[in-house]
């Protein structure tokens, strides 16, 4: 019993960074249209950047993540600018050979750079762990799930109570509407996909203390965030962070129980259960909302 | 206040409107008539700056403002209602109404705003809370006119605002149009209901295959035979 309720604890507290990455993604799918492939390779470029401040400078990760979010927004917003603006009113294959083109890029450059050795630091806290009624609760851990949980809330709160998060909002839900009450489209969708930029990097950070670095560590990472954002439903950023924990439970329970190599295979089963029951995932609507 | 001299505009290859002439002038309610494809809805489009013009130019308040982009048209307050509602369907309307208020002209006022709009059309009120996507085409087209009111426009540019809507709904929605005509608001109609456009506007446009055929005083077109049985079936 006791060994259930750890792994369980263990699954859903290491949800934490699949959110992350998934909030950024469901962010940039809602309001832009566009999936972004490179997805990954900007939460490998967070680690490998925390790594090298560690290294180099002897940086705390979690000072690093202070650091990483501004660079990340700047990092986003450059290419927006530079690579989807200029796509923006082409077809959706030229989204994807752009955003696939750069994750492309970014992991052989890594390759090239840092070679393909996992890197890791170490921490004296990595180890850490809370003792409660028998329970281990791992530090670096439970900063993640605490910060994934405050990112998404924050971002409900600046999505509703702020302008800037409203012209986004209202983006989302009608391009045209919005250019006609004045909002600057073009702004909002760099915004945006910077402050998807910014996640996924504020992620890279929280995950560098327990977890090796190598040119395309995004991938797994990205192939869960996808999974996340259909199975919550485009868009809805409450429905990316709940898959992410279900499927961090999922993927720890059955890594534990079962095997560790079925953890994907049981995912997916239970994305595409989802699927059957809820086309447009659990918190989808036809139309799209941030 | 508006005034289009030799404008063409289209999409593609296909040029739509083939120089058009208009004026608005500032407090008066101005109905463009004319039938489906005429070019009414590529016209208003291009005054918002949602299409760029080819050739000729737009006013308004006596600056050419035809290369500014659609944003900036509505700061400015150039504001279009549009065709079909185009509201914001998961927001609530109060929502709506705020972001009718983007702009930072209109963010200063918004409480004020609000209360007027709130006063005009009543039925906004009632629905605050209610999201845009559920409610009636007639409601909706309630709060598309209540969210134009938000931005403090210059001009309003009402683009069939009877669409699809009931006959009983049509006369509500034309009250209230009046009402906020009252107001003392400059307002281009774009309609397809011409005795209803007729009785509501000072003056009236008529366009026909991008081209203004007719125009003059709303009461002298109201009379006019050619008119009466191309556009009123009588």
């Amino acid at each position: 019993m006791d060994i259930l309720v750890q792994v369980v604890i263990s699954g859903i507290l290491f949800g934490g960074i699949y959110a992350l990455v998934s909030i950024g993604l469901t962010l940039i799918m809602g309001v832009m249209d566009i999936v972004n492939f490179a997805h990954g390779e900007y939460l490998m470029v967070a680690l490998y950047t925390t790594y090298f401040l560690n290294q180099l400078w002897n940086v705390d990760p979690y000072v690093a993540a202070i650091a990483v979010i501004p660079l990340f927004f700047l990092f986003g917003l450059l290419s927006e600018r530079v690579l989807i603006r200029p796509t923006l009113d082409k077809p959706a294959f030229v989204h994807v050979f752009v955003t696939l083109g750069l994750s492309i890029i970014l992991q052989n450059l890594a390759l090239l750079m840092f070679s393909g050795n996992f890197r890791s630091i170490s921490v004296p806290y990595a180890q850490y762990s809370y003792e409660i009624f028998d329970i281990l609760i791992n530090y670096p851990r439970l900063v993640i799930f605490i910060v994934g949980i405050l990112v998404a809330i924050g971002l409900h709160f600046f999505l509703h109570y702020t302008w800037v998060g409203k012209a986004i909002r209202a983006t989302a839900q009608n391009k045209n509407a919005a250019l006609l009450m004045g909002i600057n489209v073009q702004k909002v969708y760099a915004i945006t996909f910077a402050i998807g930029v910014s996640l996924v990097g504020l992620g890279g950070s929280l995950l560098m203390p327990i977890y090796s670095v190598y040119p395309t560590v995004g991938f797994q990472f990205v192939l869960v965030a996808f999974v996340a954002v259909v199975m919550g439903g485009l868009g809805s950023i409450k429905g990316a962070v709940i898959a992410s924990f279900l499927i961090g439970l999922v993927e720890t329970l059955s890594g534990f129980f079962i095997d560790p190599s079925v953890k994907q295979a049981l995912y997916f089963t239970v994305f595409i259960m989802v699927l059957l029951f809820r086309p447009y995932g659990l918190f989808g609507k036809k139309t799209k909302v941030a | 206040m508006l005034a289009l001299k030799n404008l063409r505009a289209g999409y593609g290859d296909i040029e739509v409107l083939h120089g058009v002439n208009l004026e608005v002038n500032t407090g008066e309610v101005v109905a463009l008539l004319g039938a489906n494809a005429a070019g009414k809805t590529t016209l208003i489009n291009c005054v918002s700056g949602l299409i760029s013009a080819v050739e000729g130019q737009i006013l308004f308040a006596g600056k050419d403002i035809t290369k500014l982009p659609a944003h900036e048209r509505a700061s400015i307050g150039i504001i279009q209602v549009c065709e079909g509602r185009n509201l914001f369907p998961d927001m609530t309307v109060e929502e709506n109404l705020e972001l009718g208020a983007y702009s930072v002209r209109a963010r200063r006022y918004l409480k004020e705003t609000l209360d007027s709009v709130y006063q005009l059309l009543p039925i906004l009120k009632e629905r605050r809370k209610a999201l845009a996507g559920s409610l009636s085409g007639g409601q909706q087209q309630m709060v598309a006119l209540g969210r134009g009111l938000m931005s403090r426009p210059k001009i309003l540019m009402l683009d069939e605002p009877s669409l699809g809507l009931a006959p009983v709904i049509v006369e509500t929605v034309f009250q209230a149009i009046k009402r906020i005509a009252e107001t003392g608001s400059t307002i281009l109609l774009v309609e397809q209901n011409v005795v209803k456009a007729l009785e509501i506007a000072s003056r009236a446009y008529v366009l026909e295959n991008g081209n203004i055929v007719m125009s003059g005083k709303a009461s002298d077109l109201a009379k006019d035979d050619g008119l009466r049985r191309a556009y009123m079936g009588i």
